[in-house]
């Protein structure tokens, strides 16, 4: 029996709508157990409810009811730019980073200048950076940080094809003991490097036996 | 909750500590940047501030009760920063950095903790270097009782990070509130005992006034400095509780606030 990362239990999150006036819900009932090395997809239109999925797993957002329950260290949504500070240049964001997560900054930025390829941006804020510049310096400094659990929300589309190559790599071939959470509409990226899948629709969480099956599932929507 | 074993108290406040301090050295760079003399603009904002106060009511009125108005000013003036710069910079500060929750070891009071502080170094480190260079120029005197004068200054310290919460809490929970705290700030001027100090303020209003908890704690800074200069009033008891009090209702304010931002 292997540990277990993260817990949803009857989670339940809706936001208001019509100025506050009534409540939109979002997730239904949602349960899910995340064991070790497990890697999920989940599928689902757009406006499903995947990213605040996201948000409930990354502790960014709380759920109205139920219990997000987290036993090991679970990533940020990788190459998310919001969490990153315009005005700060790509070096700040790094030592932030380090800070917060209390690693060494100097192994951080060797590994973040020879990734990201950013070159003398590194020390521009990266609201200059152009959106490709700006997901290779968050998928870098995501790399840095070793989670036992990565979050990914789509990222997986930004950066030209080299870039991409090199993500690739990084993520599912150097950390393929880890878990992941992949969260898609897209069904390649799930086909590719999931075993386990689940569809969202309608607020509500589908596990499918197979990822073939959820693939199957979900172009039947 | 994210870690292997349950960790203890210690270990989370380390945590804490260090998020907090993140966070504190990454608001002095998006405020203030590298260019030009940087942070030292966390100083010399305020300072400027005390100086242009000083400046002009000293020109209006010579003295008061036998107190220079500038040396009162400069000493005086420098505790309306905490409770009125801080309360601004709180307000919204969990909204602007949703984003940053992401990062697990953030919790969300952080971002209030890292701007309370600082503006609260800037504010006390204002005005100690300002008082050093006035009582070198011989506008200010050294404290009459230098202890007081500390834990006085430490009283409105803790009164205004009970204010300061309490204001950032509802802010937070009220867009009336966010719209209108500037006037409230405003209106407090009379009551925090900068302007009025509790001997000019007729007495049958003064001791309704001094239930007001801020102009005790100003007073007792007061009674520090100034000595046997000037009559001040104040009760310890009653402000220890007020305070103790109002920092329970911010917390607990700041704890609804924080559920309804990210629920």
């Amino acid at each position: 029996m292997t540990a277990t990362i993260f817990e949803l239990k009857e989670v339940c999150k809706s936001y208001p709508i019509h100025h506050g006036k009534a409540q939109r819900q979002v997730l239904n009932n949602i349960s899910l157990k995340v064991r070790e090395g497990e890697r999920w997809g989940i599928l689902g239109r757009n406006g499903a409810g995947k990213s605040t999925l996201i948000r409930l797993i990354s502790g960014a957002e709380s759920p109205h009811s139920g219990s997000v329950t987290k036993y090991r260290s679970i990533s940020w949504p990788l190459a998310f730019g919001g969490a990153f500070q315009g005005s700060l240049t790509g070096r700040d964001n790094v030592r932030l980073i380090c800070r917060i997560y209390n690693i060494d900054f100097k192994d951080c930025i060797a590994f973040v200048e020879d990734f990201a390829e950013l070159g003398a941006y590194l020390y521009e804020p990266v609201k200059s950076y152009s959106s490709g510049m700006a997901a290779r310096l968050a998928f870098a400094i995501s790399m840095s940080v070793e989670f036992d659990c990565f979050l990914i929300d789509e990222a997986m589309s930004v950066g030209d094809h080299r870039f991409h190559e090199k993500c690739n790599q990084e993520l599912f071939d150097k950390r393929k003991d880890r878990a992941m959470i992949i969260v898609a509409h897209q069904m390649d990226l799930i086909r590719n490097h999931c075993d386990h899948a689940a569809i969202l629709h309608h607020g509500e969480l589908q596990v499918c036996d197979t990822v073939e099956q959820a693939i199957v599932r979900y172009g039947d929507l | 909750m994210t870690g292997r074993t349950q960790p203890t108290f210690w270990h989370q406040l380390a945590i804490q500590g260090r998020v907090i301090w993140a966070l504190v050295l990454r608001e002095m760079i998006t405020r203030f940047g590298r260019e030009g003399i940087g942070i030292l603009w966390l100083l010399g904002e305020p300072a400027m501030f005390i100086i242009g106060v000083m400046t002009i009511f000293s020109q209006m009125d010579e003295a008061r009760n036998g107190i220079p108005i500038a040396e009162y000013l400069a000493v005086s003036y420098p505790t309306l920063l905490l409770w009125r710069n801080t309360t601004g910079r709180v307000a919204k500060a969990i909204e602007s950095n949703r984003a940053l929750l992401h990062h697990g070891p953030i919790r969300p009071i952080d971002l209030f903790y890292s701007r309370i502080l600082l503006e609260f170094s800037g504010a006390a480190g204002s005005f100690l270097m300002l008082y050093l260079v006035f009582v070198a120029l011989g506008i200010c005197h050294w404290p009459a009782d230098v202890l007081q004068m500390i834990l006085g200054y430490l009283m409105v310290v803790w009164f205004s990070f009970g204010f300061v919460l309490l204001m950032g809490a509802l802010s937070e929970l009220s867009e009336t509130i966010d719209r209108i705290s500037h006037i409230i700030l405003y209106l407090m001027i009379p009551f925090s005992g900068v302007f009025a100090p509790a001997e000019i303020i007729p007495e049958k209003f003064r001791d309704a006034m001094l239930l007001f908890p801020l102009l005790d704690t100003v007073e007792m800074f007061h009674a520090g400095y100034f000595g046997e200069r000037m009559h001040t009033y104040y009760s310890v008891p009653y402000t220890l509780m007020a305070n103790l009090v109002m920092t329970f209702m911010g917390l607990l304010l700041t704890q609804l606030a924080i559920r309804r931002v990210t629920v």
